[in-house]
């Protein structure tokens, strides 16, 4: 059985919700459980975000297309947009093991999605970067 | 979003309501701002109606940590689901943290 859904939203950070809303209905209708929901949407939220503050040098609309589908065991979700080429997975993972005086603020994002997914992935096709996440559903 | 505080005793007591991500933690930060500059320095923020968590919501409760370590304050978790636990546990947020099941002993704790 597979089930797959897509939702595009403009390079907007107040559109980053409906993304959420959409991916709620979503987990609803193929039963997802409660911990995928909300691995799931922090890194889309992660991920959003990164893409609409950082991924873009101009001032005009930009569509993000978001595709979700569910087959065998797995969870897909691919994130196809026209940003700037740029590999968040290349980022240095932070070093978690420091003390709270020396932890630096910031640099989690990325890090927390590749943990909480079985499987990340990125690559540029045309002039569009397309990343995939795949949650496992056992 | 939603945040309520109130004060038990000596404590501050904070519940946020919903998610705290990119779109509200700035909202977020500032209550505890807020709290912190009415002198407050006893905190306890009760997680049970929370969602998630994103790294901009890390970023907050980091930044609280670090201004409340400094001046000798303290800042309790509780009522923390599983999931927002296993995000803490990857972060490394979990030992720099006193998190307790509920909100009494985290009134205790803090």
């Amino acid at each position: 059985m597979s089930a797959h859904q897509s939702i595009q939203i403009p390079n907007d950070r107040d559109q980053i919700d409906s993304v959420r809303k959409f991916f709620d209905q979503f987990g609803e209708e193929n039963q997802l459980s409660e911990k995928v929901v909300h691995d799931i949407q922090m890194a889309l939220d992660e991920l959003l975000t990164n893409i609409v503050n950082y991924g873009y040098e101009d001032d005009g609309e930009h569509i993000i297309d978001v595709r979700f589908e569910v087959g065998g065991k797995n969870l897909k979700v691919e994130i196809v947009d026209d940003a700037k080429p740029y590999n968040m997975l290349e980022r240095e993972d932070p070093d978690t093991t420091l003390s709270v005086e020396d932890k630096p603020i910031g640099g989690l994002g990325v890090y927390l999605v590749k943990q909480l997914m079985s499987h990340t992935e990125y690559f540029t096709k045309g002039n569009k970067n397309h990343f995939i996440m795949i949650k496992g559903l056992e | 979003m939603e945040i309520r505080d109130k004060k038990e005793g000596e404590v501050a007591i904070i519940e946020p309501v919903g998610r705290i991500d990119t779109n509200t933690s700035g909202e977020f930060e500032d209550k505890i701002v807020e709290v912190m500059d009415r002198g407050e320095t006893r905190f306890v923020v009760d997680l049970k109606e929370i969602d998630y968590i994103s790294s901009a919501g890390l970023r907050v409760f980091l930044m609280a940590a670090k201004k409340l370590k400094s001046s000798g304050g303290s800042f309790v978790l509780c009522s923390m689901s599983d999931h927002i636990k296993e995000v803490f546990d990857i972060s490394g947020f979990t030992p720099i943290f006193t998190i307790t099941p509920d909100q009494a002993s985290g009134a205790e704790a803090a």
